[in-house]
């Protein structure tokens, strides 16, 4: 099966690089036709929120994280040896912790380890929780850092699994999606968008989305407030994943009726991205033009197949 | 769109507290020991009968302006450092200092310091105290936590109270901040008293004030009105007619109506506003003016 896929991403302006607090993962899964693609948005007024946006995209990108671990009880799963395509940039330090933890998880000592968990909580996601917590423990931090830590990092969290792409019955095209927050999948179907999750309409994003805490048990997401969605998916079908400034800007202009579905898809390389980004934030409201707000951007792109 | 700035390094918020050092905040808050002195005593126009032990008033607001400099410290962590959204200064007026009845009134090393970026607050707290927290243990009881408590501000009771002067100190000192940070959101003054101005109306200096701007609006002045006596709170009112007395409605007319942002805020907060709502609170407890700070100086729009 032929698949497209595209990745933009940028900071918010006047921000370094080093400053992008989203994260994204796309990986095609060796030998059973299955695709894990998932976007993650730090929030911005949590410390080290990039780290955990990468881990959690990461534990959902190797099937390690599903809604069973927010919406129920779990356990941890072997790492897979998949053909991985991580571009989130994980630090070295993240890396070799994972590492570390990973296979750990996989001893029958660790996963008896119950004292190292909370009442209640999925252990993958513990798992993850306490990955983050090493990783931000390695640091020695004056007094705020300190105490912004002891709030934690929290993020958004938009998973998608399109299965079926080895196979040539149709029954097999599905998909499935999780997320938690306003991180957005948008399905498109002859240039027309067919599908969109979890978010329906621009005027449903707000500043207090729903977020996965790194270090709050109390703030396991209960079912409710992680949702899943599935669907059938055809050849030549499109489904874009970005985070919320984007997703946002991208809804207003479709409930405005403007073809932006052409320009997202007509999208080649950073430069028009960083283009288009650069020239929407300027923009003010008007009955024409829609503004983009000033936040890190994401977006992947990904089109299966030639469309018929 | 008024009052809707993005906050950002490059263009940063300001915030300044002007702090009622008078005498009379010497009173203390939630009383305990409660005794009749041998004869009245005057102080700062007022006469007590009574001598009790517990928190002064001067004491409850110097902790809620330590918290608020903490919270807002913590807000700009990031785990590079601490980015500088913010600058912040602390006005004090009615003590007789060496520096005179209306002062900067910041501790240690950023002492005398008008207005200080919030880097620099994070790294000069004059001394960590450490408190005890008590939180829920999740089995009914509580748990005792020891927590970091920087102190940058220390209470002082002493003299009168020249609200008139310290509002034009006010306005000297953010008539050059507006003029450097035109793109930025207007600074809020937030004046935090107990008693009636000593030196006069200060209907026209807050006039003055309130007419500094920066591209994004007019510089927002609020008013926390705060007692020991308790009841009869007002919390962002938008009208005077509840308001007991002359000087209670002074303090309302002065203070700048709530942007859109906080009005939401603040109904997210339980407190009942309107679009008329005024940066007003009076009678309040250490709640309500915890609370208060907390609404009037949450950005809309941080980057």
């Amino acid at each position: 099966m032929e698949l497209s896929i595209n990745f933009f991403f940028e900071p918010k302006s006047g921000n370094e690089f080093a400053e992008y607090e989203d994260a994204f993962w796309v990986r095609r899964v060796d030998g059973d036709g299955t695709l894990r693609l998932a976007v993650a948005d730090g929030a911005t007024e949590t410390s080290f929120a990039r780290p955990w946006a990468e881990l959690l995209v990461r534990g959902y990108g190797k099937g390690n994280l599903d809604s069973k671990d927010f919406c129920g009880a779990s356990s941890a799963q072997e790492e897979s040896t998949g053909d991985a395509v991580q571009v989130g940039g994980l630090t070295t330090l993240l890396r070799r912790l994972l590492k570390t933890v990973l296979w750990r998880a996989s001893s029958p000592r660790e996963i008896d380890a119950s004292k190292r968990t909370v009442p209640g909580e999925p252990f993958a996601l513990a798992r993850y929780r306490r990955c983050w917590r090493r990783y931000v423990g390695s640091k020695s931090l004056p007094w705020y850092a300190e105490e912004k830590l002891a709030l934690g990092a929290f993020s958004t969290l938009l998973g998608l699994t399109i299965y079926g792409l080895d196979s040539g019955r149709r029954r097999s095209r599905i998909w499935s999606s999780i997320a938690v927050g306003d991180s957005c999948l948008f399905q498109l179907r002859h240039g027309k968008l067919i599908d969109r999750f979890p978010i329906v309409a621009s005027t449903e994003f707000g500043s207090r989305p729903e977020l996965l805490g790194s270090s709050e048990p109390e703030r396991i997401v209960q079912t409710g407030r992680c949702v899943e969605r599935s669907g059938a998916w055809r050849h030549g079908d499109s489904f874009l994943l970005m985070t919320d400034a984007l997703a946002c800007w991208f809804l207003t202009m479709i409930e405005a009726g403007h073809p932006v579905i052409e320009t997202l898809q007509g999208l080649r390389d950073r430069q028009s991205f960083l283009e288009l980004v650069t020239h929407r934030r300027r923009n003010v409201d008007s009955t024409s033009d829609v503004m983009l707000k000033n936040d890190d951007v994401t977006m992947i792109v990904c089109r299966i197949g030639a469309e018929r | 769109m008024p009052y809707s700035a993005e906050v950002s390094r490059t263009n940063p918020s300001c915030f300044l507290f002007l702090i009622d050092q008078s005498g009379s905040m010497d009173e203390v808050l939630d009383p305990t020991e409660v005794r009749a002195l041998d004869r009245p005593l005057a102080v700062d126009g007022q006469t007590f009968t009574h001598s009790a032990s517990g928190r002064t008033k001067a004491q409850g607001v110097a902790d809620a302006i330590n918290r608020l400099l903490q919270n807002l410290v913590i807000k700009c962590a990031k785990s590079e450092g601490v980015r500088d959204y913010f600058e912040v200064g602390v006005i004090g007026y009615g003590s007789n200092t060496a520096a005179g009845s209306v002062a900067p009134a910041l501790g240690g090393a950023i002492a005398g310091r008008e207005i200080v970026k919030i880097s620099e607050i994070a790294e000069n707290p004059t001394r960590i105290d450490e408190r005890v927290k008590k939180t829920d243990d999740g089995a009914g009881g509580l748990l005792e936590q020891k927590v970091k408590f920087p102190i940058w501000f220390d209470p002082v009771a002493d003299g009168g109270t020249p609200m008139c002067a310290a509002i034009q100190r006010a306005r000297d000192i953010l008539d050059r901040w507006v003029q450097a940070h035109q793109l930025s959101f207007p600074p809020i003054v937030i004046n935090v008293t107990d008693g009636e101005s000593t030196d006069g109306d200060p209907s026209t200096v807050a006039a003055g004030l309130k007419s500094l701007s920066t591209s994004d609006g007019n510089l927002l002045l609020f008013n926390v009105h705060i007692s020991a006596r308790g009841g009869g709170q007002v919390e962002f009112p938008d009208t005077d007619r509840s308001l007991p007395d002359e000087y209670a409605r002074l303090l309302f007319q002065i203070s700048s109506v709530l942007p859109p942002h906080m009005q939401a805020m603040a109904r997210q907060e339980g407190v009942h506003t309107t679009e008329l709502s005024r940066g007003f609170v009076y009678n309040g407890d250490m709640v309500s003016v915890i609370r208060f700070l907390d609404i009037g100086t949450r950005p809309s729009n941080l980057r």
